[in-house]
């Protein structure tokens, strides 16, 4: 995958807070038609090919942050604002949760074995003896390889001894956990395949030209701010550590875009833990079952019922931290709009076929808020979350081993001491191919463990693809604040 | 001696410079000393609509746009040898 930074996700940020900071400042309808223009004006140097080019993919990323399915306008000819028009209109948002942007896409050629112009037509050649297929030949001094015949071994690049010989990958196929990302035949561009997809949004941080998004509800989450509408924020527990300032200034900067309560889902990581542990019981512990697995994360809860269907059963029917505290909030307050603010793209999935949450922001997109509303979190007084006190193991869900410390603490919380060393777990840190195929077997073996933790990021929902820092810093201090609770964990 | 002033306000920090916080790693220990690094509110700029964020001061002089922190350890290399 990409770096966390890069021109791509700037570029994304600073349109996002530009549309945000226009629609405030109730601009947007007149100005937002030229800022593809105003992106890369004549005479600019372009990023792409040509200006022309580069106006195209802002305007595109601008559709996507509009929340657009860029894949089903056919119309060419309507302007930005015309979508505007049909962003503030909508009531509901909807599937699919990614759109590509076919003209951002660049049509990648298929994964291959390529001979660079390092080859020095050298006389050994080893590329061409230790082919076991004969796909080498050297023509004009420099090896070719027959892509027919290439079975993909790699033998060629790893004798040559110039390094010549290189391995060209699709960005967003090879990032692709479970074989979701195929290209049209015709164009060769990026198609996303949703009976296979699990939402992880790995593809949006991978392909180098951001030719697919997210679409976002910043325009939707902004609307109703904008209205006054009784909006609640359900900050997930990795937002510490995303932003300047404490936690607790968060709050204060959160009230200051216009949401009148915050909900801290890390409470709601604490229910789902308590209720995941009596599942245990009720299940594993009386022997009925041979292990258990989390629901918390959506995009491993999709890719055991799409992908590994045997695993499905052992996954846990317990609701989810943002499920717990939604229905919260909606009980508190039955007519508020609740936003759930995080690091992930399958929240956004998920959501959409929960009642109790209406939208769903992630930390790059609320980042874009804070720009916009010109918010200096760390000159803010500190406030309290308006959700009752989280422990600290529901604080610690986030990275990676967060869930099974979690576990372990109300195992021994209800069971008592002792029980906490019949809970044996194995923890299965972000999923690629490689731990897919893992957890298919594990799933078919007798295993020394009765509880798997899957996380879909790796490093955990701190390497998720909306956030701001450095998952390992962003660790650091949520293991902080996790040690600061006053309620045990 | 080089002074960097890193703004960690709102608008640098989401735009990028939450990773200048791993800077003091990724120094080495002779760099280090020739560095004062300290981490600053918002410089002003962002609002003033001079540049764009992350923004540096070193040795007085504002750098914009520095998309990560391995770009800002290469400006502060060039400011060393300066
Ligand atoms: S946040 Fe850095 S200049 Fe304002």
């Amino acid at each position: 995958m990409l770096a966390l930074n890069n021109k791509v996700n700037y570029l994304k940020k600073s349109l996002a807070a530009e549309l945000l900071k226009l629609f405030f400042e109730d601009e947007l309808h007149t100005k937002i038609n030229n800022i593809p223009i105003e992106r890369a004006p004549k005479f600019s140097q372009p990023v792409d090919c040509c200006i022309f080019k580069d106006r195209a993919m802002v305007r595109n990323k601008i559709m996507a942050l509009l929340g657009i399915n860029i894949e089903k306008e056919e119309d060419e000819t309507k302007d930005l604002s015309f979508f505007l028009e049909k962003a503030l209109k909508r009531e509901k948002v909807n599937c699919p949760v990614l759109t590509v942007i076919d003209i951002a896409c660049h049509s990648c050629e298929k994964e291959h074995y390529y001979v660079t112009d390092l080859c020095q037509g050298c006389s050994a050649r080893p590329c061409e003896s230790n082919c076991p297929v004969g796909a080498i030949k050297v023509v004009n001094g420099r090896s070719v390889i027959d892509q027919n015949k290439c079975v993909k071994c790699g033998r060629c690049k790893e004798m040559c001894p110039y390094n010549a010989i290189v391995y060209k990958t699709v960005p967003c196929e090879s990032n692709c956990p479970v074989g979701a990302i195929s290209r049209d035949p015709e164009t060769r561009k990026a198609k996303i395949d949703y009976d296979k997809c699990i939402y992880c949004g790995k593809c949006t941080k991978s392909c180098p030209f951001g030719a697919i998004m997210d679409r976002s509800q910043i325009i939707d989450v902004a609307k109703n701010l904008k209205d006054g509408k009784n909006m609640i924020a359900l900050v997930a527990p990795s937002i510490v550590g995303q932003f300047p300032g404490t936690v607790f200034q968060m709050v204060s900067a959160l009230k200051k875009v216009g949401f009148s309560k915050v909900y801290e889902v890390a409470y709601g990581a604490d229910l789902t833990s308590k209720s995941e542990v009596k599942e245990f019981i009720e299940k594993v512990k009386s022997g009925e079952q041979s292990m258990m697995s989390n629901s918390c994360c959506p995009a491993w809860v999709k890719t055991a019922k799409k992908h590994i269907p045997e695993f499905s059963k052992f996954v846990s029917d317990t609701p989810t931290p943002m499920a717990f505290i939604a229905q919260i909030a909606k009980e508190e307050v039955p007519s508020s709009i609740t936003v759930f603010i995080g690091p992930c793209i399958a929240k956004k999935f998920e959501a959409i076929h929960n009642a109790d949450v209406d939208y769903v922001l992630t930390f790059e997109e609320l980042g874009a808020f804070f720009i916009a509303r010109g918010i200096e979190i760390s000159e803010l007084s500190e406030n309290e979350f308006d959700s009752p006190i989280s422990t600290g193991v529901g604080r610690g869900f986030p990275i990676s081993g967060g869930v099974v410390e979690a576990i372990k603490y109300y195992v021994s919380e209800i069971c008592g001491e002792e029980a906490s060393d019949e809970l044996k777990p194995f923890k299965i840190d972000g999923l690629n191919k490689k731990n897919i195929s893992i957890l298919k077997r594990i799933a078919k073996s007798e295993n020394d463990f009765n509880f798997v933790e899957v996380m879909a990021c790796e490093d955990g929902c701190v390497g998720g693809p909306g956030v701001i820092s450095n998952p390992n810093l962003c660790g650091r201090k949520v293991e902080s604040y996790s040690k600061e609770s006053s309620v045990g964990g | 001696m080089v002074e960097v002033k890193i703004c960690i306000g709102t608008a640098c920090y989401v735009m990028g410079g939450a990773n200048f916080l791993l800077i003091k790693e990724k120094l080495s220990d002779k760099e280090r000393k020739k560095v004062k690094l300290e981490f600053v509110p918002c410089l002003g700029y962002c609002k003033s609509g001079k540049g764009k964020p992350p923004f540096v001061l070193i040795n007085g002089k504002i750098y914009e746009k520095i998309v990560d922190v391995d770009a800002l350890i290469e400006i502060i290399r060039e400011n060393i040898e300066k």
